[in-house]
C-alpha cells in the first residue's frame, strides 16, 4: 500500500514527460528524472491544496486530483508512443538503471546509519510532516511563535512529500523519510547523468560527474540526513539544467525549468532566492529573443502556477523569520568589518576542507583550465554567484547568530546543495561530445 | 597559462579527478564497511522510542508544558527536547511553561523532578525509562 502515493506521482509525471516531449529524444535517465521529479512536484502542489480548501490533509481529494491528472492525460498520451528514437532511449536504459543502483546502495548504507536522519530532521522537517499529517484543523498552530525552533517561516514542500508518502501508512514509519531521502540522492545523479547524455557528452566520462559525490562520505552523510537540503540541490540542478536545455536545443524544457524553479522557491529561503534569481535569469534570456512571446508563454505559466503554493504561504502563511536582526541598523549588534572578514576566511578554509573529497579544487581547476567555455554559460553563471554575492550578504547583515557558530552549522549545507548544479555546469563546459576525442 | 597547460596536457583534469577518486574511496570504503557492521550488529530502534509511552497517555491533548532543570544552550538537553517534540506531535511543547493540564517533567534526576512535581502540586501519572516524569495539574484539568 505505502507504494501507491510514489506510484501515482510517477504515473502523473511520466504523463506530464510524455504529453510535452513526446517528440524529443530522451535519454530513459533524464525521461526518468524529469517524470519523478515532475510527479514529486504535481504531489506537493495538490498536497498543499488539500491544505487550503479543506483546511486540513484530505486524501480523497489529493487521490482524486492525482486520477484527474492522470485520466486527463492518458488518452492525449496513449496517441503517441514517447519514445521517438527507441534505439537512443533504449541504449540508455541500462546505463540509467545502473546509475540508481549504485547510487540507491551506496545512499542506502549512508542512511541506515541514521535511519531517524539528523538532528533538523526531528527538529525541523519531519516534525512538520508529522504535524501536517496528525494535527487535522490545527495544522497552522505548526506556525505559532513557540515552535521558533522548528523555523516556522520554512516553506512545506518537503514535508508535504513526506505526508503525501506516508498517507497510506498507519502512523508515521521511519522508512518513509528514509526513502525519501535515497530517492533524492539517486535522482540527483541521474539528473547530472541524463543531463549530459541529452547533450550527447562522451558516455564514459559522464559516469564521473554523476557519482563524483557518491564517493565523499561527508556529503554522503549530510544527503542522507533527511534535510532539505538534498533536494534543494536537486531542484536547482533540475531547473538550471532543464533552462539550459532549452536555451540550446528546445523551447519545451522551459516548461520543466518553470515547474522545477515554482517547486524550489517552496523548499527553503535559500531556495526561494535560488528560485528568484533563476527566474530572473530565465526571463532575461527569454526576453532576448526573437521568439520570446513563444517562450515567455512556456515558461511563465509553469513557474506561475508552481510557484504559487510559496506565493501564498509568503504572503499568508509565514509569521517571517523571527532569528533576523539587521546589523546595518542595529548599534547593538553591529555589521562590522570584522564579521565580513570572517565570513569570507570561513568560505575559503571550508571549501579547501579534506572532507569534501577535493570536490572546490576540482572544480576551480577545470573552471580555469576552461575559462571561456565554462563562464559563457551564463544559465548556470549568473545564479550561482549571485546567490553567493546574496548569502555572503546575509551572513553580514542578520548579525541575531554568532557568526562563527552559524558558519559552522551552515556553510557546508549551502555548499553541498549548489554542489550539484555546478558540477553539471563545469561538466557541460568539460566533457567532450560523442563526435569528439578528449 | 592555463590554457597552455591543457592545450599541452588534455588529460590533466582526469588525472587529478581520478586521484581525487582514489583518495576518496579510501574514506568512502571504510565508511560503507564500519556502516554495513553497525547496521548488522545493531538492530533499529527508533530514537523517541522512550517517549511513546507518554503520547499513548497523552491522547488527544493539544499543549504539554515542558520543564527542564538544564540549559536549553546544552546540546543533550535541547536534543532530548527536539526528539520529544518529534515523537508526541501533533502536541506542542511549551517549554518551562506550567500552567497546562499536563507537564513533562526533564530533570537531572527522577527525584528532583518528582520534589518539584509535589512542590508544585501537581501528580505524577507516568515515566519515561529515561527519566522523563509526565504530571498531571489538577488545577487545569
Amino acid at each position: 500500500m505505502q507504494i501507491i502515493p510514489y506510484l501515482l506521482s510517477l504515473c502523473a509525471g511520466t504523463l506530464i514527460v510524455k504529453k510535452f516531449l513526446k517528440d524529443t529524444a530522451l535519454p530513459f535517465s533524464l525521461f526518468l528524472g524529469l517524470s519523478l521529479l515532475s510527479g514529486i512536484s504535481i504531489s506537493i502542489f495538490i498536497c498543499f491544496f488539500s491544505f487550503v480548501f479543506f483546511n486540513t490533509f484530505n486524501l480523497l481529494f489529493t487521490l482524486m486530483s492525482h486520477g484527474l491528472i492522470i485520466g486527463l492525460l492518458v488518452p492525449k498520451t496513449l496517441k503517441t508512443s514517447g519514445l521517438p528514437e527507441k534505439t537512443y532511449f533504449l541504449s540508455e536504459l541500462v546505463p540509467a538503471l545502473l546509475i540508481l543502483l549504485i547510487t540507491g546502495t551506496i545512499s542506502f548504507i549512508f542512511a541506515k546509519n541514521h535511519p531517524d536522519g539528523g538532528w533538523d530532521a526531528w527538529q525541523v522537517w519531519n516534525f512538520k510532516a508529522k504535524f501536517l499529517l496528525l494535527s487535522g484543523s490545527r495544522w497552522k498552530e505548526l506556525f505559532a511563535p513557540e515552535l521558533w525552533r522548528s523555523s516556522p517561516h520554512y516553506p512545506l514542500a518537503i514535508p508535504l512529500w513526506n505526508v503525501w508518502t506516508w498517507s497510506f501508512s498507519k502512523d508515521t514509519p521511519w522508512f518513509i523519510p528514509f526513502w525519501n531521502s535515497i530517492l533524492s540522492c539517486s535522482l540527483t545523479s541521474l539528473f547530472i547523468f541524463g543531463f549530459l547524455q541529452r547533450k550527447r557528452m562522451q558516455a564514459l566520462l559522464s559516469w564521473i560527474p554523476a557519482l563524483f559525490l557518491f564517493t565523499i562520505p561527508f556529503f554522503m552523510t549530510l544527503a542522507v540526513s533527511q534535510y532539505a537540503d538534498i533536494f534543494l540541490g536537486l531542484y536547482l540542478l533540475a531547473a538550471l539544467g532543464s533552462l539550459y536545455l532549452a536555451f540550446t536545443s528546445l523551447n519545451v524544457f522551459l516548461i520543466f525549468s518553470g515547474i522545477f524553479t515554482g517547486i524550489l522557491s517552496f523548499i527553503k529561503p535559500e531556495g526561494t532566492i535560488l528560485a528568484g534569481l533563476t527566474f530572473t535569469v530565465a526571463m532575461t534570456f527569454i526576453f532576448k529573443n526573437k521568439d520570446w512571446k513563444e517562450k515567455a508563454f512556456l515558461f511563465l505559466p509553469a513557474a506561475l502556477i508552481a510557484g504559487l503554493p510559496s506565493i501564498l504561504f509568503q504572503l499568508f502563511l509565514s509569521p517571517g523569520n523571527q532569528t533576523f536582526i539587521n546589523g546595518l541598523a542595529s548599534s547593538s549588534n553591529p555589521s562590522t568589518l570584522l564579521r565580513l572578514k570572517i565570513i569570507l576566511g570561513f568560505f575559503i578554509i571550508e571549501i579547501t576542507r579534506l572532507k569534501w573529497g577535493f570536490l572546490w579544487f576540482l572544480l576551480l581547476a577545470a573552471a580555469l583550465l576552461n575559462f571561456k567555455k565554462v563562464f559563457k554559460e551564463y544559465v548556470f553563471v549568473l545564479p550561482v554567484i549571485a546567490y553567493m554575492l546574496i548569502v555572503i550578504f546575509y551572513y553580514w547583515v542578520n548579525t541575531y547568530f554568532e557568526i562563527e557558530w552559524w558558519l559552522a552549522v551552515s556553510l557546508n549545507r549551502i555548499l553541498m546543495a549548489l554542489a550539484p548544479a555546478l558540477i553539471l555546469w563545469i561538466s557541460l563546459s568539460v566533457i567532450p561530445k560523442k563526435s569528439s576525442s578528449l | 597559462m592555463f590554457k597552455k597547460i591543457w592545450g599541452k596536457h588534455p588529460y590533466i583534469l582526469l588525472l587529478a579527478i581520478l586521484a581525487a577518486l582514489i583518495f576518496n574511496l579510501t574514506m568512502t570504503v571504510p565508511a560503507i564497511s564500519s556502516s554495513l557492521k553497525k547496521i548488522s550488529s545493531q538492530p533499529y530502534v527508533f530514537i523517541g522510542r522512550p517517549f511513546i509511552v507518554l503520547r499513548d497517555i497523552l491522547g488527544n491533548v493539544s499543549k504539554v508544558g515542558y520543564v527542564t532543570d538544564g540549559s536549553m544552550d546544552d546540546l543533550s538537553v535541547a536534543a532530548k527536547f527536539a526528539v520529544a517534540q518529534y515523537t508526541l506531535a501533533p502536541v506542542i511543547l511549551e517549554l518551562n511553561e506550567t500552567d497546562l493540564p499536563f507537564v513533562i517533567y526533564n530533570y537531572s534526576s527522577p527525584l528532583k523532578a518528582l520534589n518539584e512535581i509535589k512542590q508544585e502540586g501537581m501528580v505524577m501519572i507516568g515515566a519515561t525509562q529515561n527519566g522523563f516524569v509526565l504530571a498531571s495539574n489538577p488545577d487545569r484539568l
